[in-house]
């Protein structure tokens, strides 16, 4: 047991933590942040997806050992100081982009590390991004559109 | 025209909020003090013959509460199918033992 020490949304934590203890093990088991979810445990699924120093890492796939000392930002850590949505969250309630909710805090970390890079990105390239995440209820054209609507464009996107 | 209010206009999920904010509080998030764990032991090969269950040294593990198997479950019965079709002479489908937990 090691004790390991990072930001989390803000705030420092530490917690003695195994060599072996996974990134979304420490968030959910140790920190009771349960908004990250495991989905798949094998890296697929993208609902695990948090920032380590403003880049979106599936949590699933790196020892909390590995951010000691890193900036956590989990979907915990997400809305703005005054407690209502961000832009990004009320975008996804506006045009319907969850149902069940599961994939949906993954959604929106990877939704917030594309438009950090890349604040007005094509729809093409929002599908791209979402590649390495899992949606099994929405059909993925509403989550796209919330994010083209977030970036504040036009979200008459083709299909619906 | 989409309508903003009344009958036939769309109404904002309530739900949405919690899951947007990371609390929406699925099972896998409930962690009670004194929770008890459950773990599914499955065939460790694709096609075989289940001949015995030897629970002895699983009984034995630390913190182990209770080793179930199909015994527990004798008089259970299996899982129903939900629809029984026929085909299309009439002759009903065939429907295989749905037990509980396997059998040997
Ligand atoms: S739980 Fe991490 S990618 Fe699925
Ligand atoms: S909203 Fe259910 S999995 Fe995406």
């Amino acid at each position: 047991m090691t004790k390991v020490t990072m930001i989390v949304n803000g705030k420092s934590v530490s917690a003695e933590t195994e060599g072996r203890t996974l990134l979304v093990q420490y968030l959910r088991e140790g920190l009771g942040l349960t908004g990250t979810h495991v989905g798949c445990d094998t890296s697929q699924c993208g609902a695990c997806v948090v920032h380590v120093n403003g880049e979106a890492v599936k949590s699933c796939t790196m020892f909390a050992a590995e951010a000691e000392g890193a900036e956590v930002t989990t979907i915990e850590g997400m809305a703005n100081p005054d407690g209502s949505l961000s832009v990004i969250q009320q975008a996804f309630q506006d045009h319907h982009g969850l149902q069940c909710g599961f994939c949906t805090p993954g959604m929106v970390m990877s939704a917030a590390a594309l438009l950090k890079d890349n604040p007005r990105p094509t729809e093409a390239e929002v599908r791209a991004y979402l590649e390495g995440n899992i949606c099994r209820c929405t059909g993925y054209h509403n989550i796209v559109k919330a994010i083209m609507a977030a970036s504040g464009q036009d979200v008459a996107i083709a299909a619906e | 025209m989409p309508k903003d209010h009344g009958i036939g206009a769309s109404s904002k999920r309530r739900e949405d909020i919690r899951f947007l904010t990371g609390t929406g509080n699925y099972t896998d998030d409930i962690n009670l003090r004194g929770q008890a764990h459950v773990v599914f032991v499955r065939s460790q090969v694709a096609h075989g013959r289940l001949n015995k269950v030897d629970t002895r040294d699983a009984e034995k593990m630390p913190g182990v509460i209770r080793v179930f198997t199909a015994k527990d479950f004798e008089g259970v019965g299996g899982i129903p199918c939900g629809w029984q079709i026929t085909d299309r002479a009439g002759k009903p489908m065939l429907e295989p033992k749905h037990p509980v937990l396997a059998e040997g």
